[in-house]
């Protein structure tokens, strides 16, 4: 014990709250955001139009780490919560007149339910969030791959009811259009980090934490006391919520909204995302889509051509899929836990011990413990 | 430190945890039948058998991890309802496991406190419980160490810290010996004694015949699914059914080693 208790002491006066080391955690990919948005839409004005996108991607990826970071069930459905929150952002902001003319069967209060902005986004988040809520209730209960397989066919009903249900959208395999650009850039930038902020709140949690023992190993859980299937429950709703934010953010910069919009492409490249940048942490979701977003990007610049001097480089088009995947296949291989292994930003110096935290120093704690210890024995051998 | 430690009710001799007639069979196969057991609290309870006799069958059945086809389980008498493994849990019933099932990717601290945080102790107070059950197995230098590489002697210790977090009345342990060596052993036995002196009914399985016998107050014992014999150690360490039902090894190993380390 006494080397161990020289050990224990790496910087001796060096003491940080442990208040400091989580929101260490979420202070650098907030930071990391905010320095990559800057600079993206002062130095390459171009690329603005692509970071409208990025951000709302990002705010879909962090919500999915919410459910599938904690819980470590792949979920394959969250674009149904994105394609719920898309859905409520258009149907609320949508221009009344222009709305009874693309969708002349809609139900009557919704053709005539309309919300500021704001609102707007905040009835979507509690759209995707009722949604999953719901849902959850059934698929919950089940473990691992089936759970996932269940969330893909929970995405396949939403969308077929989007698609074809005239009542709450336009005729079938029609668009609705004239979404208007509700959120400028900056605004947009305020609500991603509010998002990330949610989403690490969350990941504080009671709730989290024990959701996370039981990603370790389902069967000790219930022997800690954790019930699981309850935690998961209120991971899928808090992640299906911050979804619907994320579709609201996604329909207002792309303005054309379509059921299909929100299929396998989609789901691949936010889990493409999520796994890149590695999928236990928050920080992996922000590194993942950040970096698959510019990824998109540079792929988009040569899909069209790219002049460099006086050589056109140019890739045929649909190759940003394939270069994303076989960018993931790499990672998989060589860094199967995402770019950043899966952990949250670590402090860079050594955390504090827990044990110094107790009352005044002791230096003779550890013998009276072993000394109350033999007592404990003593008392019946 | 005490008011973690005391259990409420430690006081009262007459609380017991019981299995009463539990039967259980698997695709036809009997695995349990008519099976009686009674864990006290205060005391360390034996439960030793060959592979194959239903111990463990028995731990998950009274921890909920499974259900009996037949028979109840009873605290001081009342019949417990069918109910989940973390209900059990809650209602003071902990259990280890015989491969770890730690959480690996969560520090040792984290494996204590998030146990916890899941049985209703919240904030500075499941810290501190966390605390005190780390130092008291002796963990404190292993605190922020992740558990997916730990050495087995710490590993079996975490297990026993991470059932003592839910401030149990009643801890299972399940073959919790298997790779210690001597001096572990001893020291887990040690552990155990500690537990039933502040009032915690503690369940040995173990084929550390010389720990079981050096450790239990009362000894149950099964052969293919049915009880044997019990009693003390004393009454049943040369009673001819315990060497038949084990037929070898073990009830070798009892007459040749386990005189020694019980005195």
């Amino acid at each position: 014990m006494t080397s161990s208790r020289t050990s224990r002491l790496p910087l001796v006066g060096w003491r940080v709250p442990h208040v400091v080391l989580s929101l260490w955690t979420l202070i650098v990919p907030l930071v990391v955001i905010w320095v990559v948005a800057s600079a993206v839409s002062n130095l390459l004005p171009a690329a603005s139009i692509d970071l409208g996108y990025a951000l709302a991607t990002l705010i879909i990826v962090v919500a999915m780490w919410s459910f599938i970071g904690n819980s470590g069930v792949l979920s394959f459905g969250h674009l149904a919560f994105v394609a719920v929150g898309a859905w409520t952002m258009s149907l609320l902001t949508i221009n009344p007149s222009v709305k009874s003319s693309i969708m002349p069967e809609l139900a009557p209060f919704l053709a005539h339910a309309s919300a500021n902005p704001y609102a707007a986004l905040l009835i979507a988040g509690v759209a995707g969030g009722v949604t999953a809520l719901v849902s959850g209730f059934a698929l919950m209960r089940l473990h691992g791959l089936e759970a996932g397989i269940a969330t893909f066919a929970l995405l396949m009903l939403v969308l077929q009811v989007l698609t074809y249900w005239s009542a709450v959208g336009p005729k079938s395999g029609q668009s609705m259009t004239g979404v208007p650009r509700s959120f400028d850039l900056q605004s947009t930038l305020v609500i991603a980090l509010i998002v990330v902020v949610l989403a690490w709140g969350y990941g504080q949690s009671r709730s989290a934490r024990m959701l996370r023992a039981s990603r370790e190993n389902a069967q000790a859980a219930p022997a800690s006391g954790i019930n699981i299937t309850w935690h998961r429950i209120i991971a899928f709703a808090i992640s299906g919520a911050l979804a619907g934010v994320g579709g609201a953010m996604w329909a207002q910069t792309n303005r054309v909204v379509q059921a299909s919009q929100f299929g396998l492409d989609f789901t691949f490249t936010t889990i493409a995302m999520l796994v890149v940048g590695g999928m236990l942490s928050v920080w992996g979701a922000v590194v993942g889509s950040l970096l698959i977003s510019a990824l998109n990007h540079v792929l988009g610049l040569l899909e069209n051509g790219m002049h460099i001097g006086a050589v056109v480089i140019s890739l045929p088009s649909g190759s940003r899929l394939v270069v994303v995947a076989a960018f993931m296949v790499i990672i998989l291989i060589f860094r199967p836990a995402g770019i950043t292994g899966g952990r949250e930003v670590t402090w860079p110096f050594r955390p504090p011990d827990p044990f110094l935290r107790r009352g005044p120093a002791d230096p003779g704690r550890d013998e009276q413990e072993m000394v109350m210890f033999q007592t404990d024995s003593g008392r019946v051998g | 430190m005490a008011d973690v430690r005391t259990v409420p009710g430690a006081g009262r001799a007459s609380v017991r945890l019981q299995g009463r007639g539990i039967t259980r069979s698997y695709r036809g196969v009997r695995a349990l039948q008519d099976v009686n057991i009674e864990i006290p609290r205060g005391r360390v309870t034996g439960l030793i058998g060959a592979n194959g006799a239903g111990k463990s069958t028995l731990v998950n059945i009274l921890s909920g991890f499974d259900r009996p086809d037949e028979g109840a389980i009873e605290i001081d008498g009342e019949t417990l309802p069918r109910e989940s493994a973390q209900r059990r849990t809650h209602r003071g019933i902990a259990r280890t496991f015989q491969h770890g099932h730690l959480y690996p990717l969560l520090t040792v601290m984290e494996n204590v406190e998030v146990t916890a945080l899941a049985c209703g102790v919240t904030g500075a107070k499941a810290r501190a419980l966390t605390l005190d059950v780390l130092s008291e197995l002796q963990l404190e230098e292993w605190a922020l160490h992740a558990a997916n590489h730990l050495p087995h002697g710490v590993e079996r210790r975490l297990g026993v810290a991470r059932a003592l977090a839910t401030q149990p009345s009643w801890v299972l342990f399940d073959e919790p010996a298997a790779g210690l060596n001597e001096g572990e052993a001893q020291h887990f036995r040690d552990t155990m004694r500690a537990l039933a002196a502040r009032g915690i009914g503690v369940l040995l399985i173990d084929h550390n015949m010389p720990l079981v016998f050096g450790s239990c107050d009362h000894i149950f014992v099964l052969g293919a699914g049915r009880n044997v014999i019990d009693g003390c150690p004393d009454e049943i360490r040369h009673d001819e059914r315990l060497a038949t039902s084990y037929l070898g090894n073990a009830a070798r190993q009892i007459a040749e080693g386990g005189e020694d380390v019980a005195g």
